[in-house]
């Protein structure tokens, strides 16, 4: 899945997560709407349909609406962009990045004692 | 076999009579149809030549099966007639004695029977040919797609989505239509049957260009265009070896883009027609900058389909409800003339009415009772009428053609062919040529053409609108002809326009109160001039005198906007003059669709744009702004500095001075420029695709598409020449 997803779609792909990986249209707009977006229906659903094409959504058809379910979770899509991030600008090395992270103070050594801790346990 | 080549023959001889009927139709009224009907007509000739159907009165079938003894003998003349004739012709009168021998055989025998082999031939002659071509066109398209497909890069701009999502609602759209970006198109346009997307070029459209780019496009997709063309193309294979196919699809695609621009026109209101216009034309301009434009639905199709189309936009009026009977009896009128044309297909007896057209030979076969071809012969039309149109002959192309002799009135027919041949050979030994309708001079179509006695009296003067240059025949005392001169500008208006047209109106205003006066006209000759007083002054030259002719005028926050008055259909002639005072603190705008702007002696401020009528500045002191599309432009003796500007307007200068920078830019029109030698300024010239030449300067081989050169000492101004395709000459 090397399709990415543009940040208009990720913004419906998050609506969609945070219902727990299906929504219905009509949830969706509300969605949208509460978060103060003026978007269009046909906006969305092109959108919706090009995320459809790209294989990150399925169509369910409950009568005649639509229901969106999630073909990936937020986190496997977490994981796939993390690891294309780290491909094209790290090329793979995650040494590079934690320490980026460190040295831009967006990761304190707190968390990242915290981090470890939480990897020796994982590994017991 | 034989039928089914019958069959196809009728198909296409019925489509294409029914497309001539239509297209005279078109032709005796122009613009009382609106746009949508003359693309929709195009259709019912399309399905004409595809649907086998025929709706008459009598049943053909029956009928020839009652007449089936006298047919039997017919056939076998029938025969000699199938349009590969002389080998038809050989073999058919050996077939005579065998048919005539076994009168038992019903028709659909004898039809089958003969030469079974000779319409093989014929039908792998039409269906390779048809078949090829019908793959090739599939081919070509998916190779386009997929080429289209692989540059396009979806927009996720909310924005220009939500603006799609506005122009769908308007329309009712209920699909998705998606919206692509690419690098690889000039022009905007349409593509997919079933799952619709727009693909625009790169670059940033403003909100207003962008809506009517949309609405156009969704217009072609709501209306199945692309079905309506694939069903064009299909006709085209079947029919490969029809001629008139060809000119169906481009009258066809013409209509397409015209109605769809009268139907999103029609959404809009009159400033917003204007944007739509200039739409069009930066489409122009950019399409042909890069080189790939391949077929498909595109917003944009050539410099002459524009013109037409823009005015189309400016002349767009609602339709009124007589217009609407009118068009919706002749609509009737054309359908039930598509049913009722004949398509000869059940038996042979059928085959040979469709002969005639073809064969002079057996003329007697189809002598018969019922036989609605006989209409259609050449010989019945009585004898006055080819010479009436003979008479009244206005070539196409020209807008009028005089073309006698003052001293003996009008010539005799008979006598005037070799004396109007010598003429002509005469015109022809100085590089005049003539082609049955319009004179050309040096490749270029002539515009005014005279050929006149000293004392004024004229051999022939031609006038044709589309033409560039106008000339006139030199001759000596003795009236022999020595050369051919260029006319200047001035002559041509003269003559033209000159003093025949007398003045109507005229109207002053105080000038120091104004701040710019605006001029918009579509046809009339507008020439700008000094003002003897201090006043601003229009005059209207007119043909007729009818109040509601004057021009409309209004001042308004200091600007005098001059507006074109109401003009009748035909035969009338008008121009205007506009005085303005040297001093006077006001610019002039001028826009105008096909008429001539001129400046002559004015100095001033002008702004001047014009789609077609040519543009002539002489011995003026102007600084400018000047676009045109297709007008030429021509800047005589005269102090210019600023902007010209045209899309394939021939850009010719001749400037007394340059007092301040200068830009002229062309998109494939050529640029002439002849600088004043004492003058310096720094130069530079570029070209995409043209030559750079110059009789004055040296230019190096390598440097014939980009030139610059310092002239004189310490330049202040700087001139830049610029075309896309155009070539550039500096003298």
């Amino acid at each position: 899945m090397a399709q990415q997803i543009s940040e208009a779609e990720l913004v419906l792909m998050k609506i969609i997560w945070q219902n727990g990986g299906t929504a219905l249209y009509a949830h969706i707009m509300e969605a949208l709407e509460k978060d103060g977006n003026e978007w269009k229906n046909n906006t969305v659903l092109t959108l919706l349909s090009r995320l459809v094409e790209k294989k990150f959504l399925k169509v369910k058809k409950i009568g005649r609406r639509n229901e969106y379910v999630a073909t990936v979770t937020q986190g496997d899509y977490q994981a796939l962009q993390t690891h294309s991030f780290l491909d094209k600008v790290y090329g793979g090395n995650v040494k590079n990045l934690v320490s980026t992270l460190l040295r831009q103070d967006i990761l304190s050594a707190d968390e990242l004692k915290e981090i470890e801790a939480f990897w020796r346990k994982e590994n017991e | 076999m034989n039928e089914f080549m019958t069959l196809l023959l009728s198909l296409s001889i019925s489509g294409t009579l029914l497309f001539l009927i239509i297209l005279v139709l078109k032709r005796l009224c122009q613009n009382s149809f609106s746009r949508r009907w003359q693309y929709y007509i195009w259709l019912i000739v399309v399905l004409r030549l595809l649907i086998p159907f025929t709706w008459s009165p009598v049943n053909l079938r029956s009928l020839s099966a009652q007449i089936h003894t006298v047919a039997a003998v017919d056939e076998a003349a029938a025969q000699t007639n199938m349009p590969v004739a002389a080998t038809a012709a050989d073999t058919g009168q050996q077939q005579i004695p065998q048919t005539a021998g076994s009168p038992e055989t019903t028709p659909a025998d004898t039809a089958k029977r003969p030469q079974p082999a000779l319409f093989l031939c014929l039908f792998f002659a039409w269906s390779v040919p048809a078949l090829v071509l019908f793959v090739r066109k599939i081919t070509i398209y998916q190779g386009f797609s997929r080429y289209i497909r692989a540059g396009n890069t979806e927009v996720s701009d909310i924005h220009m989505l939500n603006l799609l999502s506005d122009c769908e609602e308007r329309l009712r759209i209920r699909t998705n239509v998606e919206l692509y970006r690419n690098a690889s198109v000039t022009s905007p346009m349409m593509t997919g049957f079933f799952r619709p997307g727009i693909i625009l070029p790169v670059g940033v459209l403003d909100d207003q260009t962008l809506s009517c780019i949309l609405m156009h496009e969704l217009f072609h997709y709501k209306r199945r265009d692309m079905f309506y063309k694939w069903l064009v193309q299909l006709a085209i294979c079947i029919h490969w070896f029809n001629p008139f196919v060809y000119w169906l699809e481009k009258e066809a695609n013409r209509a397409c883009e015209l109605s769809c621009d009268e139907a999103v026109v029609a959404m809009l209101d009159d400033t917003a027609r204007r944007k739509y216009g200039d739409t069009l034309i930066s489409f122009l301009k950019s399409n042909s900058l890069c080189k790939s434009a391949p077929a498909s639905i595109t917003l944009t199709e050539g410099a002459a389909q524009i013109k037409e189309r823009l005015g189309a936009i400016m002349n767009f009026r609602k339709k009124t409800k007589s217009v609407r009977v009118l068009t919706g009896a002749s609509t009737l009128c054309i359908l039930l003339t598509a049913a009722l044309i004949p398509v000869y297909s059940v038996s042979a007896s059928d085959a040979a009415k469709a002969a005639p057209v073809f064969m002079n030979e057996a003329p007697d076969s189809f002598r018969r009772p019922g036989n609605s071809l006989n209409n259609f012969r050449f010989d019945q039309y009585p004898d006055n009428a080819s010479k009436n149109t003979d008479s009244v002959r206005y070539p196409e192309g020209a807008d009028w053609d005089f073309n006698w002799d003052f001293d003996e009135g009008w010539e005799d027919k008979e006598d005037k062919g070799p004396w109007e041949q010598a003429l002509l050979d005469a015109y022809a030994a100085y590089g005049v040529t003539f082609d049955g309708s319009s004179f050309y001079y040096r490749g270029e179509l002539v515009y005014l053409f005279l050929d006149h006695r000293p004392d004024s009296s004229f051999y022939r003067m031609s006038v044709n609108a589309e033409g560039t240059v106008s000339i006139q025949i030199i001759r000596s005392a003795a009236n022999e002809i020595t050369g051919v001169a260029y006319m200047t500008p001035e002559e041509v208006n003269a003559l033209m326009f000159g003093d025949d047209l007398p003045l109507i109106h005229t109207q002053e205003w105080d000038c120091s109160t104004l701040s710019a006066i605006e001029v918009r006209y579509k046809t009339d000759h507008i020439s700008i001039l000094p003002s003897p007083t201090d006043k601003v002054i229009l005059k209207e030259y007119m043909t007729e005198n009818q109040p509601d002719y004057y021009a409309g005028t209004q001042v308004q926050n200091g600007v005098l906007t001059i507006c074109c008055g109401k003009r009748p259909a035909n035969s009338y002639k008008s121009c205007i003059e506009l005085y303005v005072p040297d001093n006077a603190p006001a610019y002039v705008q001028v826009e105008t669709v096909s008429g001539a702007i001129t400046a002559d002696n004015y100095s001033g401020v002008l702004a001047l744009s014009t789609t077609s009528g040519p543009v002539n500045i002489c011995d003026s002191a102007i600084a400018s702004s000047i676009n045109s599309v297709s007008g030429e432009v021509t800047i005589c003796d005269s102090a210019i500095t600023g902007s010209i500007d045209t899309v394939s307007g021939r850009i010719e200068l001749f400037p007394a001075d340059m007092p301040g920078n200068l830009t002229v830019c062309s998109h494939s029109g050529k640029i002439e420029a002849c600088l004043p030698a004492s003058a310096s300024y720094s130069l530079r010239a570029e070209t995409a695709s043209g030559r750079i030449r110059s009789d004055y300067f040296d230019i190096p081989p390598e440097n014939q598409k980009a030139f610059s050169k310092v002239v004189g000492s310490s330049p202040e101004v700087s001139i830049a020449l610029k075309t896309a395709s155009g070539n550039i000459e500096i003298n």
